[in-house]
């Protein structure tokens, strides 16, 4: 089993869950240089971790299970700690109230009162997140992410709300619940 | 025409992409997929709506996709939307009763699912506003 370091984790699961990701992708996603994350892409795609095609990346199984035994190791403490068990009960009830805005706002064809209710739940989601951030400080970036592509929307590129080839707060979105359940250790059933 | 199976419609398309029904039940078999190169030749054929390791698969453009769990309103459903890939949710054969249960044990219905589309050549035909179905070509 491959034990990572801080920084290839968080190289290594910016690649997990943005799935087929560019470097600068990554880099965006994750707050480091190209630079740093084209050199730890390389390596482990030289050490069997990580696929690379057309300049994306994808995780291999033994890429994936480094991954998941970082975050069994670093978030052991977590996955027993009330408030954060709690805070994901909360999320799970804007997570359903989320999914079905997206779904509503495509079939209305950007509709901005359906798009005004989908912008106040991410801003619930990233006030909620303040409450995660002194345990997980990364979770800073899902903030800084989520602010960036609400105010792409506001100022009317409508494509930040849920195009999938950009960093739209419905791909954030979806990363971050991932992530969270990674870190709880809970399976994907939602 | 008949068909073999229907579902929720993801979204009204004239869209009607056919190819080799493909049982993705892992991440290693969507990247065995990719690797191949022969991604577009197959319709995905996976057991939920939530499937994230799918979505490599669905950037790489995947041509079509059957789930045997899961709603349109789903983040699969979203993203079938967005780029805008004929998607059949929840998916049962027509010659059976069997239906897929929510919170119920669904292993034989899924298992006759597998058995009767892995494999076999199907057109999916998503016009309709609310069913999605699946033609057998061969």
């Amino acid at each position: 089993m491959t034990v990572l370091s801080e920084q290839e984790f968080l190289v290594l699961n910016g690649a997990h869950l943005k799935k087929m990701a560019t470097a600068k992708e990554v880099a965006s996603a994750i707050g480091l240089d190209v630079e740093q994350v084209e050199v730890a892409l390389g390596e482990a795609v030289a050490s069997g971790l990580v696929m690379a095609a057309e300049g994306r990346h994808l995780l291999l199984p033994e890429g994936t299970n480094a991954v998941q035994e970082y975050y069994r190791s670093a978030y052991e403490a977590l996955r027993s700690n009330d408030l954060v068990l709690g805070w994901y009960d909360r999320f799970e009830i804007i997570n359903e109230q989320f999914i079905k805005q997206v779904s509503e706002w495509q079939s209305a064809d950007g509709d901005a009162r359906v798009q005004s209710r989908l912008i106040k739940t991410v801003e619930r989601l990233t006030k909620n997140l303040q409450e995660l951030t002194p345990l997980i400080s990364r979770y800073e970036t899902y903030t800084d992410r989520f602010n960036a592509s609400v105010a792409r929307i506001d100022q009317g590129d409508k494509d930040f709300v849920c195009k999938p080839t950009i960093d739209s707060v419905h791909n954030i979105w979806f990363e971050f619940h991932e992530d969270i359940l990674s870190v709880i250790g809970r399976p994907r059933d939602t | 025409m008949s068909y073999v199976a229907e579902g929720y419609n993801s979204f009204e398309t004239k869209k009607s992409p056919s190819g080799i029904v493909k049982y993705l039940p892992d991440p290693k078999s969507v990247i065995a997929l990719i690797q191949s190169g022969k991604l577009k030749e197959h319709i995905l054929l996976v057991q939920g709506g939530t499937t994230t390791f799918l979505a490599p698969a669905l950037s790489m453009g995947a041509i079509g996709v059957i789930t045997m769990s899961g709603a349109p309103e789903s983040h699969l459903g979203i993203l079938s939307r967005e780029f805008q890939m004929p998607c059949v949710m929840t998916a049962y054969l027509t010659e059976s009763d069997a239906r897929y249960v929510t919170g119920g044990n669904n292993e034989a219905h899924f298992a006759a699912m597998i058995k009767a589309l892995d494999g076999k050549k199907v057109q999916l035909h998503c016009e309709d506003r609310e069913t999605g179905r699946v033609a057998l070509l061969s």
